[in-house]
């Protein structure tokens, strides 16, 4: 490999602010459940500590009046983008109030460069009180499930008990009263650990609500070094659960592109087929003599902005609170764009010389900053893949594709991967 | 005995790279490698083309089973002996490979697609659209010494007496910003430009890439004055428009050679000539010399524009370079012109596709969906029928300046095909 490497400024940046898909708020800390692998929890560390707080109204209307003063700078008025505001928590739904406050806020604003539609990761509990302005107001909603109610064993409240009934009454309610509703804005996530299993929280959830369920393992950056074993005590990786099932073909199927194995697929065909482009005018860029910057994280705000609930700004949710690129408070947000990116270089030039023999760097998507040891002078890239690995990884993906060869048909025809 | 046969029959799994495209019209089929340019037509008929149709079926990831019988046949024989030479696939036996060779058909899969772009626009989010737009090219006024037809054939002043405001360019362009434009073009007499004043001020307050297209006759009375445009980020282009002063108008641009490239408009070899002599000893070293049709010199056309045989011999497109022949027009893709008639057209040569005053969302989207220009592929009779049909390059304002749909000597009607065989 012979790549060549640039580094961000301050410009780039701005623009990705122009151009931004999603900003999140951490609307509040606290949280109604006291799930044991948390990612707030004792499992983990690198995030601010947990104070029941709520995140004020004022900066949450800071952040959105800046960035709309800088689309309305520089987009065109007839050039509405889809924009999406999330709200994280915590449990976002104990500060409801906020929730409606902001909606009222932003829908005040009549920002017509964007159209703005609203996502929330809820654990269902409050479900049912809010149920009709969550409606009303279309929030998509990704509902924390782990199956039934054995899987769902570590979503415990603050006295120990299993959520799963109240959550499971919750949803159902939610889906006899509003089912077109449901249909639509209605999505899963369920957390693979020892107490379930893809098999049984992808069956449970089809047979009780009809639906797939996005099924993850647990984070395994940021970990307490004294819970490293307790951690994976709990860790289970997806595919090996869907091999244990010893239903692999019906079950991949079945998941399709939640399938870890299909998914792979997917993304190899993506990356590496050379038959996907993002859109017309990508096909005229030959990728290998595009410049890049090392590793794959994202430039600063490319995909989005997280908000913390003391006002830090961060490129995303799964980024440490120490890596914070800004701050918002109640009368202003300061984002260095300078200093975010000498930041952002200094971090990312730390691999250029392991990136510059990665044969996966053009396709790379580690993230400096889910590297837990990225501050000390040279950390080490778990993601870097030399020319044996990277066969073996071709070779795999072909392998696969040779026994199930509807797949390629099925992934360049139905398949759309949003960047 | 007929048992005993099969089951001692060899059998090979033949699989085509990736970067090999198999295309077959009627009864002809080619394999072209676009890695390393190589490739072969062939007559496509009974199993040969059953064969082909199994590889092209996506499900058959590009391979397909060959049995010792049929491998005996010439024709299927030569076939694949003709895939090994130029690279483009690779024959294994069965028995030393035990799984399927499997392969992908260069299938084109775009994500933001028309579909896509379409249905962004029915929930009113389709503003990713600006991403598209590259170069905008600004006809701001007419020219005594312009043309009233040749900017249908070239990047060429117009003779009319309208021009644009250049406060409408600076909105227009303003409308652009969140697009990633690549250049900006400017097309007129500067000198007789009533808003110079404010596309001078302009030029300096932006950073964008700018290119004049000017006439000799334009600029050289007040070439002094035109100091300003010879600046970092900006190209210039002459364009020669009467041989007889060029040799003077040369000399006067001689200071600002290196900044200047000249374009050179052709109609007969005997012109042609004399401008290859001038380049020579003049050594010129920015140039483009551009056939352009009179309305009479099509033997000219034909004889040094048009495509032949022989020019599919020097084909060197890469895979990607035949998705774009497949999808896209090269010429007219993420370019907006705006005539001084206030009207932009994504080709000039197509309906205008709103006023200079519409939105950028309006005209962009009418373009994709609806457009003759961007989109325009050669996904027409008769190049549909061809089998070089997308290593040709994109349709162009000469075909529809001569009024023909495609300049080519091909003609894949039944008695060419064995010509074709043979040339290949």
């Amino acid at each position: 490999m012979n790549s060549q490497f640039i580094k961000i400024d301050a410009n780039l940046i701005y623009q990705n602010l122009v151009n931004l898909k999603q900003l999140v708020f951490e609307v509040t800390d606290a949280c109604n459940l006291k799930c044991k692998y948390c990612g707030y929890g004792e499992l983990y560390e690198g995030y601010d500590p947990r104070k029941r707080q709520n995140l004020s109204l004022n900066r949450a209307k800071n952040v959105i009046l800046y960035l709309a003063e800088i689309w309305n700078k520089n987009i065109d008025s007839s050039l509405c983008q889809p924009f999406s505001i999330g709200f994280y928590g915590g449990e976002p739904l104990i500060n409801i109030i906020l929730i409606k406050d902001m909606i009222r806020f932003t829908e005040s604003l009549e920002i017509n460069r964007k159209k703005i539609y609203y996502n929330m990761t809820t654990n269902g509990i409050l479900l049912k009180r809010h149920i009709d302005f969550l409606v009303n107001k279309k929030i998509r909603l990704l509902i924390s499930l782990d199956g039934n109610e054995q899987n769902h064993s570590y979503r415990i409240d603050h006295h120990g008990n299993n959520s799963h009934g109240q959550v499971v009454n919750n949803v159902k309610k939610l889906q006899l009263k509003y089912p077109e509703y449901f249909k639509k804005y209605v999505r899963f996530n369920t957390v693979l650990h020892n107490m379930n299993s893809v098999e049984s929280a992808h069956k449970y959830v089809m047979d009780t609500f009809g639906k797939k369920t996005t099924i993850s393992s647990l984070n395994n950056s940021g970990i307490r070094q004294d819970k490293i074993k307790e951690f994976y005590n709990m860790f289970q990786n997806v595919d090996a659960s869907i091999e244990k099932s010893g239903n692999r073909e019906k079950l991949e199927t079945e998941l399709f592109l939640e399938a870890p194995r299909i998914s792979q697929l997917t993304n190899f065909i993506y990356r590496f087929s050379g038959n996907m482009f993002d859109n017309y005018r990508s096909l005229f860029y030959d990728e290998n003599k595009i410049e890049t910057v090392p590793t794959g994280t994202c430039t600063p705000f490319f995909k989005k902005m997280f908000i913390t609930v003391n006002g830090k700004i961060l490129p995303c949710e799964k980024v440490n609170h120490e890596f914070a690129m800004g701050q918002v408070s109640d009368d202003r947000v300061e984002i260095d764009f300078d200093q975010i990116a000498d930041m952002f270089n200094n971090y990312v030039f730390k691999f250029v010389k392991r990136c510059k023999t990665c044969v996966n760097i053009r396709k790379c998507s580690q993230c400096v900053f889910q590297i837990d040891e990225v501050k000390t002078p040279a950390p080490k890239c778990r993601s870097y893949i030399g020319s044996h690995a990277f066969q073996n990884y071709i070779s795999k993906n072909l392998d696969y594709l040779g026994k199930h060869p509807a797949l390629y048909k099925q992934i360049m025809k139905e398949v759309r991967i949003e960047n | 005995m007929k048992i005993s046969i099969a089951l001692t029959m060899k059998r090979y799994w033949l699989v085509l790279y990736p970067d090999t495209f198999l295309w077959l019209k009627n009864s002809l089929g080619i394999i072209y490698n676009s890695k390393n340019y190589k490739h072969f037509t062939f007559i496509c008929r009974d199993k040969l083309k059953k064969l082909c149709k199994t590889l092209i079926d996506l499900n058959s990831l590009y391979s397909v089973e060959l049995t010792e019988k049929l491998l005996c046949q010439q024709n299927i024989k030569e076939w694949v002996k003709k895939i090994i030479q130029i690279d483009a696939g690779e024959i294994i036996e069965q028995d030393k490979q035990e799984k399927k060779l499997v392969s992908y058909f260069p299938t084109l899969t775009i994500q933001n697609n028309i579909d896509h772009i379409q249905w962004k626009d029915g929930l009113n989010m389709g503003g990713e659209i600006i991403k598209n737009l590259e170069e905008l090219i600004f006809y701001i006024n007419g020219s005594s010494n312009g043309s009233k037809h040749l900017y249908k054939q070239l990047h060429y002043p117009l003779q009319t007496a309208l021009s644009v405001n250049f406060e409408l360019v600076d909105t227009f362009i303003k409308k652009c910003k969140n697009a990633q434009l690549n250049k900006i073009t400017f097309i007129g007499d500067l000198c007789r430009y009533h808003d110079l004043d404010k596309l001078q001020k302009w030029v300096h307050s932006n950073n964008y890439f700018l290119h004049f297209i000017l006439l000799p006759d334009d600029i050289v009375p007040n070439i002094e004055k035109f100091k300003w445009l010879f600046r970092e980020k900006t190209d210039i282009s002459i364009i020669a428009n009467d041989y007889t002063s060029l040799p003077n108008q040369f000399d006067l641009f001689r200071e600002n050679s290196d900044m200047i490239k000249w374009l050179f408009p052709v109609t007969s070899v005997v012109q042609f000539e004399w401008i290859d002599s001038f380049i020579r000893e003049r050594t010129v070293k920015e140039y483009e010399i551009v056939p352009v049709f009179d309305g009479s010199n099509l033997p000219f056309f034909e004889a040094n524009v048009y495509t032949s045989q022989e020019d599919f011999n020097e084909i060197s497109l890469s895979r990607r370079e035949v998705f774009i022949n497949m999808t896209l027009n090269v010429n007219h893709f993420g370019k907006l012109t705006i005539l001084p008639d206030k009207k932009v057209y994504a080709s000039v040569n197509e309906n205008f596709l709103g006023n200079i005053k519409a939105t950028i969302y309006d005209i962009l989207f009418k373009e994709m969906t609806k457009g003759h220009s961007w989109l325009k592929v050669r996904n027409k009779r008769p190049c549909n029928k061809c089998v070089y049909q997308w290593l040709c390059p994109s349709p162009g304002n000469y075909e529809k300046v001569i009024g023909k749909p495609n300049l080519c000597h091909i003609n894949q009607s039944r008695e060419d095909i064995s010509a074709t065989i043979v040339n290949s």
